[in-house]
């Protein structure tokens, strides 16, 4: 893929990351009783860009969405919470890709449960208070669901795109 | 490439690092010192200067609004409603927009709730304070009705700024209003300053905005048995607000008596134990709470329309009736 | 099967199996852990386990009260306030629940995790 392309489809990567944040901004999943549960689409495009465009475009989709979501809806501290996850989970995601040790399903329910964990280890210190931790065990369930469902999904748009790619 | 990937990993670090030395996070104090009642304020701020800023900001207008709206004690150089019940029926007085606005709002409530919630009925509530505070009895039903003959709105007039009764006995109390008025203006001088992401508690009525970093706010609504939590109800830039029977009250002869009285029987309203009421605007929400209190399920689904509220409402037998739209928040 | 696919399962199952076993853990060592936390004039007075009954003596703005934690539950006692309405108030013994004696700037609460930001 040339130069020019990666860009333009970083940039439409980035503004998908952020449309997401921005929905599961407003349509919050708290009534599931564990506050901070999410989706996380806007990780599955990280993804797409890790997978498609290497680290440093992935890295790009992530602090753009990660500004962005601050500047329009966020404060400080989930400014924090979302640095914690952002960072901590595509590092790991790229570490495990790099090592080829699972297939995406397994680097995205890695990722989430790194976003997660990093986010709540974030809160302790932001909160100064250890019984946060009290919620990991439930957020993790819900990270690994919507890892897998994230990882199939990736799975299923990269072959897609594979093939369009080897079609032209 | 590579060059751009560590220039945003250092942007970041950057970030987190500016981000730390301001130590962002929850911050929350309590004051005792306004309307009666404890008023908890809870934000997430960059800073804890910040937060003491804000908060010294905020408690300074409650403090000007709970003196402006005390029916109990006058203060010098402040003509507050106290003062306006001692002297307003032997000439008119010069009011703030602060209390003209609310008595203004007071007839509107007033008149939008047949008479149910009056402010103007300061004569049969002060009458009910009293037995209150001395815990020692019951009013007479003629204590009460004598006072009951002072209570119409009609006598009270506003105009250019001034306030004026046409009956010295009159008394005006807005205690069903202020709480949520002083939430409405706390909240502009909050959003004012910058401070976007708060709760404020102002005894009972609770103001939310924005939203915890984690999501919405979590108002617990209390089980008027005091078995814990009701229900809890998932919020952000609204009110909730409590009316219950067991916020005030005395208790004589075995039988309780508590603070809202219903001018109908003139006896303290026995048909919840409690009333909760969802509304952006906190003043409605403050007035829909007591309003609802004093009417039937049907008569304040009407009222809610006309406000675009919620309620949950626990009757007397325990039993909890919900508006349509109330457990969307749950 | 791939073995990178046979390792995301494996992957999957561990994270369950170690979450499900970590609420299980929690749920059932969750002893109550509530505490009567006493401020005084917005300052923290002390904070004592609801699960030890004792006596305890607050100096407060105006004078003094005497809280007692009995069977899990905390109640003013005596006070020397001119309205009593601490002396009055119910037991509290919930997460969020409070007895206040403005006149002495006193707030005795529960702190407890009931997942609410404020209890009305």
């Amino acid at each position: 893929m040339k130069k020019t392309k990666k860009i333009a489809l970083t940039g439409v990567l980035a503004a998908a990351a952020f449309a997401f944040s921005y929905v599961e901004y407003l349509i919050p999943f708290d009534m599931i009783g564990v506050p901070g549960v999410k989706p996380g689409f806007a990780n599955l495009v990280i993804m797409a860009a890790l997978y498609m465009l290497g680290l440093p475009y992935a890295a790009a989709v992530s602090a753009v969405r990660i500004v962005l979501s601050f500047l329009l809806f966020g404060n400080v501290t989930s400014l924090i919470y979302s640095l914690a996850g952002g960072v901590f989970s595509l590092a790991v995601m790229f570490v495990l890709k790099k090592l080829n040790a699972f297939d995406v399903t397994g680097v995205s329910v890695c990722g989430a449960v790194t976003h997660n964990a990093a986010q709540i280890c974030a809160s302790a210190l932001v909160l100064s208070s250890g019984s946060v931790f009290y919620y990991l065990p439930p957020l993790l369930i819900f990270a690994v669901i919507f890892g897998v469902i994230n990882g199939v999904i990736l799975d299923l748009i990269l072959k897609r795109v594979k093939m369009n790619a080897q079609g032209r | 490439m590579k060059r751009s990937a560590c220039v945003i990993l250092s942007i970041i670090t950057v970030f987190i690092f500016t981000a730390c030395a301001k130590t962002p996070g929850r911050y929350s104090i309590t004051f005792t010192d306004v309307f009666d009642t404890v008023t908890d304020f809870i934000a997430y701020c960059g800073s804890e200067d910040e937060f003491n800023k804000a908060a010294e900001a905020l408690h300074g207008e409650l403090l000007r609004l709970h003196r402006l709206y005390d029916i109990y004690n006058e203060y010098d150089g402040i003509v507050n409603l106290a003062y306006i019940n001692r002297t307003a029926s032997a000439a008119p007085v010069a009011a703030t927009d602060e209390i003209t606005s609310i008595l203004q709002a007071g007839k509107d409530f007033c008149r939008d709730t047949g008479g149910r919630l009056n402010v103007f009925a300061g004569a049969v509530f002060s009458v009910w304070h009293g037995y209150r505070e001395a815990g020692t009895g019951v009013p007479s039903d003629n204590e009460l009705e004598e006072a009951a003959a002072h209570v119409s709105p009609e006598l009270v007039h506003i105009s250019g700024g001034a306030v004026s009764f046409t009956d010295g006995n009159l008394k005006i109390d807005v205690g069903a209003l202020a709480k949520g008025e002083a939430s409405r203006r706390a909240a502009l001088l909050l959003g004012k300053i910058g401070i976007k992401d708060y709760m404020l508690n102002i005894g009972g009525n609770v103001t939310v905005s924005g939203r915890k970093p984690e999501g919405l706010w979590k108002v617990g609504v209390q089980d008027p048995d005091g078995e814990g939590l009701f229900t809890k109800v998932s919020v952000s830039d609204t009110s909730v607000v409590t009316s219950g029977d067991y916020q005030r009250f005395y208790e004589y002869n075995g039988r309780k008596y508590h603070h809202i009285i219903d001018l109908q029987t003139l006896y303290p309203a026995d048909g919840y134990r409690s009333v909760t009421v969802i509304c952006e605007n906190q003043q409605a929400a403050d007035a829909l709470s007591t309003a609802l209190f004093l009417m039937s399920v049907e008569e304040g689904t009407e009222l809610l329309k006309r406000y675009g509220a919620e309620a949950l409402w626990i009757k007397a037998d325990g039993q909890a009736v919900r508006s349509e739209g109330f457990s969307r928040y749950e | 099967m791939n073995k990178t696919v046979v390792r995301d399962i494996i992957l999957v199952g561990v994270i369950l199996a170690v979450s499900l076993s970590l609420i299980l853990i929690t749920r059932t060592n969750a002893k109550d852990g509530k505490e009567l936390v006493i401020t005084v004039d917005g300052g923290i007075y002390g904070a004592y386990p609801l699960d030890k009954d004792a006596r305890i003596e607050i100096n407060g703005a105006e004078g003094k009260l005497v809280v007692m934690i009995e069977d899990g539950k905390a109640y003013v006692v005596s006070s020397t306030c001119a309205g009593q309405d601490c002396v009055h108030s119910k037991p509290v013994s919930h997460a969020g629940e409070r007895i206040i004696c403005l006149p002495n700037r006193v707030i005795l609460q529960i702190k407890g995790d009931n997942g609410a930001d404020v209890v009305i």
